[in-house]
């Protein structure tokens, strides 16, 4: 999966908790929480969102690191990027 | 849809003595009856539907206003107002499967709330129900709904609760 | 307690209270003579929210205390603001408001995310005479519109853009509105019509006190609660509602001043304003406030570097952090913490034995209402916590279980083990005291001397009080009450929508978890899409925080056979329960169309 494919199935991970959200008007280096109506309930939500469709465990302690689009992607990237080729 | 049961057909008074119509409701009734639902304020809507409607959709208007009058029966109240009918309050019941009880909805326009319509609805309601030899009538109200509540027993209807369904309450009495 | 006060105890259903007599001779609960001397209330009656709040505490030694101390947005460091700092700013706000012709009672509504303004706005306003209605930023357009209307708004405090996507385009809607006053961040300038700038709105306001004498009868603050019938309630208090908060801070939360004091609640909802604002302020304490949004480990950061010792938190977010922690975050122990306390729904034991795990203290639970003002029921901290339990009643709170009875009335519930609704022995001071507009429903809401809580509760033998559930339809999630009509209305005003049903469904994370079952109009295309357009359409004009996670379609809703809705069967069925007892039920379930 390239980094591409991956922001669009974080895109679409979204697009199912907050589907008002324009995703093209996201600043991907700022916080996602700032920018798209998420209460916990939904960021949680989007966490376990993540984990479905990437069928990746995102540990606790990682939380904290995905606060932006792009760190996000970043983060899948590196824990997908070379198995899924 | 059975025939016009005209016999029912009564004129009451009202506590200030405004004369009304009570009478079977019918087919032609239904332009009446979707106007008297779109002018009940929202909370009387919400606590006769127990759901949020502006009007009744199509099928449900028919379902209210085409009636049997045997297994459905439905009593509105009217007033002429500028050589209008205009509907005040209805009363209704469905006959339950089992044929010897059935379930009563009452509604009253908000500014007819109080002037004794309700109570004149339900007692021929009531009363039409016994004749044709049904036992028992049941009904559901929001538990919040205190003036139903409070209407419901000064008609004899026992309260009952249900611990599995905490907002609405279950009205019983026999006839 | 005062010098001449003649003490002695009064038995109540719950115990003894200590009593003594105050100013005016009458025997009252010696926990409110206390508040009234440690609130500096006079013989007079006067009575004022602000000053208590900010200028007690701004002259003499306690001036250079740190009455806010903000977590700055990079997390690094603390912001902090004086007593006297908070004081002098909050008389400019008020003399501001004032000047733009402000008059006692009027209705300042401040819409603000936790920043100084805000705190500065509640307290000056307060200050004017207004009376504040605080909104939570996280609504969406609708229940905003609802409620200015509603409130009467006269002036309305937010940002610019809170102001820009939710308010302007509907500025028209409310014609009381007459000033918008707009706190900017610098860089912004953009030109928005029908706006004045604050800073420029106070800018010829002076900061010496505006000397305006209210009593503890005047209103004070107008909180929006949801009702059953979907028209919010607004609650409406006076200033004497500092009286309890005081207290029950105290007794519940075990502050005082000097502690460093944490309340996680939104500030647009009661238990944001009532003790992230004022009642630690009452106390001359510091208020911890972070902007952020919940991150389990930013958290606990915030609990060490703020030094918190006091933390009144919510089973939503104290669930969230559980899981976090069960995912594997480190949540270290905050080494200054000395009291943890919970309200808003029930706290389950395992969530309280966590806190004393994880935390090194338990959760202490608790229970109000807005209509209470303050905390009425609580695990107070001088006792051993009943783990499950909210408590009991606080010094001069008499609670009793009740049931309604035929032709109006209650019979009080005795025996030791008693399952009923809890009522309140009306009359203590920050009781509300009014519906704003629904004076009707507000005298509904007390019977027999005794104020009915609309919640079902039991009392076990050892006195303590568990809470069951409520008495109506409205929805309890993540600590707020949500009425389903409310929703159901916005979701009906979508052109695809026939019909739509709200319901609560149990969720083990925020308590009760919001979903929606819709009724397409003949049609429309019942599938993801349309679910998705109705989600979006929905947290739009609702916000995240009011509006369904989830919406599912059905052919037609389950009716009784006079057409009522049978919501009971449809959380079963969303449940996968059995659907019980379906004799009512309308078989040839009634189309929609033609």
């Amino acid at each position: 999966m390239n980094r591409d494919e991956i922001r669009a199935g974080v895109h679409e991970t979204l697009a199912r908790i907050a589907p008002e959200a324009d995703l093209t008007a996201i600043r991907a280096d700022r916080l996602l929480r700032r920018q798209i109506d998420l209460d916990s309930m939904d960021w949680l939500n989007v966490i376990v969102g993540l984990h479905e469709r990437f069928g990746l465990d995102i540990p606790g302690r990682d939380y904290g690191r995905l606060g932006t689009l792009d760190e996000i992607v970043d983060y899948l990237v590196a824990h997908l990027g070379g198995e899924r080729e | 849809m059975g025939d016009y049961p005209a016999e029912l057909i009564r004129t009451r008074y009202l506590f200030d003595g405004t004369e009304v119509t009570i009478r079977p409701i019918r087919a032609e009734d239904a332009v009446m009856e979707q106007d008297f639902v779109r002018h009940l304020s929202k909370a009387s809507r919400y606590a006769r539907f127990m759901g949020t409607l502006n009007e009744l959709p199509p099928g449900k208007l028919r379902y209210l206003t085409e009636l049997d009058y045997q297994r459905h029966m439905a009593l509105v109240a009217t007033v002429i107002r500028d050589g209008q009918e205009l509907e005040i309050g209805v009363a209704r019941y469905v006959v339950s499967p089992d044929g010897s009880s059935c379930e009563f909805a009452v509604t009253v326009d908000d500014a007819w709330q109080g002037s004794g319509v309700a109570g004149l609805l339900m007692l021929d309601l009531m009363d039409v129900a016994r004749t044709r030899g049904l036992t028992l009538m049941e009904g559901f109200a929001l538990a919040a709904n205190d003036k139903m509540l409070k209407f419901a027993r000064q008609l004899g209807f026992t309260i009952r609760r249900d611990p599995d369904d905490r907002e609405t309450v279950h009205l019983v009495r026999t006839l | 307690m005062g010098e001449n006060a003649s003490v002695l105890f009064r038995e109540s259903g719950d115990g003894e209270t200590l009593m003594s007599r105050d100013a005016g001779d009458r025997l009252v609960p010696d926990a409110w003579v206390a508040a009234r001397t440690g609130l500096g209330m006079d013989g007079l009656g006067v009575m004022n929210l602000g000053v208590a709040a900010a200028d007690r505490h701004a002259c003499g030694p306690w001036a250079k205390m740190t009455a806010l101390s903000f977590v700055t947005p990079d997390g690094a460091g603390m912001q902090d603001i004086s007593y006297a700092e908070l004081a002098h700013r909050s008389n400019r706000f008020a003399n501001g408001l004032r000047a733009l012709g402000v008059v006692r009672g009027e209705r300042v509504f401040v819409l603000l995310e936790r920043c100084p303004a805000l705190y500065v706005a509640v307290l000056g306003a307060l200050k004017a005479g207004a009376v504040v209605a605080p909104l939570s930023a996280a609504f969406g357009p609708e229940p905003i519109r609802v409620r200015l209307a509603l409130g009467g708004a006269a002036v309305l405090v937010t940002d610019a853009p809170c102001y820009r996507d939710k308010l302007a385009p509907m500025r028209a809607q409310w014609p009381s509105l007459r000033q918008v006053l707009l706190v900017r961040e610098a860089d912004n300038k953009q030109e928005l019509p029908g706006t004045i700038d604050l800073v420029e709105a106070l800018a010829a306001a002076d900061d010496t006190p505006p000397g305006i004498a209210t009593g503890p009868d005047d209103p004070a603050l107008l909180h929006f609660t949801s009702g059953t019938t979907g028209t919010p309630k607004g609650v409406l208090h006076g200033h004497g509602v500092g009286l309890n908060l005081f207290s029950s801070a105290r007794e519940a939360l075990d502050l005082h001043a000097a502690d460093r004091f944490w309340c996680t609640a939104d500030p647009g909802w009661v238990t944001g304003t009532a003790y992230g604002i004022l009642a630690p302020l009452l106390h001359g304490a510091t208020v911890v406030v972070d902007a952020g949004p919940f991150d389990a480990r930013r958290w606990f950061e915030v609990l060490e570097r703020a030094r918190v010792s006091v933390w009144y938190s919510t089973p939503t977010a104290i669930r969230l952090l559980m899981r976090a922690h069960a995912a594997g975050v480190k949540l270290p122990r905050p080494t200054g913490l000395r009291v943890a306390a919970s309200c808003g729904e029930p706290l389950d034991p395992g969530a309280v034995r966590w806190g004393e795990r994880v935390l090194g203290r338990p959760f202490h639970d608790n229970w109000w209402q807005t209509e209470t003002g303050a905390i009425m029921l609580a695990n107070i901290p001088a006792r051993q916590v009943t783990p499950g339990a909210m408590g009991r009643p606080l010094a001069g709170i008499e609670a009793r279980v009740v049931h309604r009875k035929s032709g109006g009335g209650v019979t009080v519930i005795d025996t030791p083990e008693a399952t009923g609704e809890l009522a309140l022995v009306a009359g203590w001071p920050s009781m509300f005291r009014d519906y704003l507009g629904a004076h009707d429903r507000y005298g509904a809401c007390f019977a027999d001397g005794l104020y009915l809580s609309g919640d079902l509760v039991r009392r076990d033998a050892r006195g303590d009080y568990w809470f069951l559930g409520r008495a109506d339809d409205v929805i309890k999630s993540s600590g707020h009450l949500i009425g389903p009509c409310e929703v159901e209305r916005v979701l009906m005003a979508h052109p695809a929508v026939a019909e739509a049903a709200v319901i609560g469904l149990p969720d083990p994370t925020c308590g009760e978890r919001v979903e929606a079952v819709v009724v397409g109009h003949a049609g429309a295309t019942l599938d993801e899409a349309l679910a998705r357009t109705l989600l979006a359409h929905a947290r739009t004009h609702l916000g995240a925080v009011m509006a369904p996670k989830r919406i599912t379609f059905a052919a037609a809703l389950p009716h009784t056979r006079s057409g009522k809705i049978m919501r009971r069967l449809l959380r079963a069925r969303a449940l996968g329960l059995p659907e019980g007892d379906l004799s009512m039920l309308e078989h040839a379930e009634v189309p929609n169309e033609p």
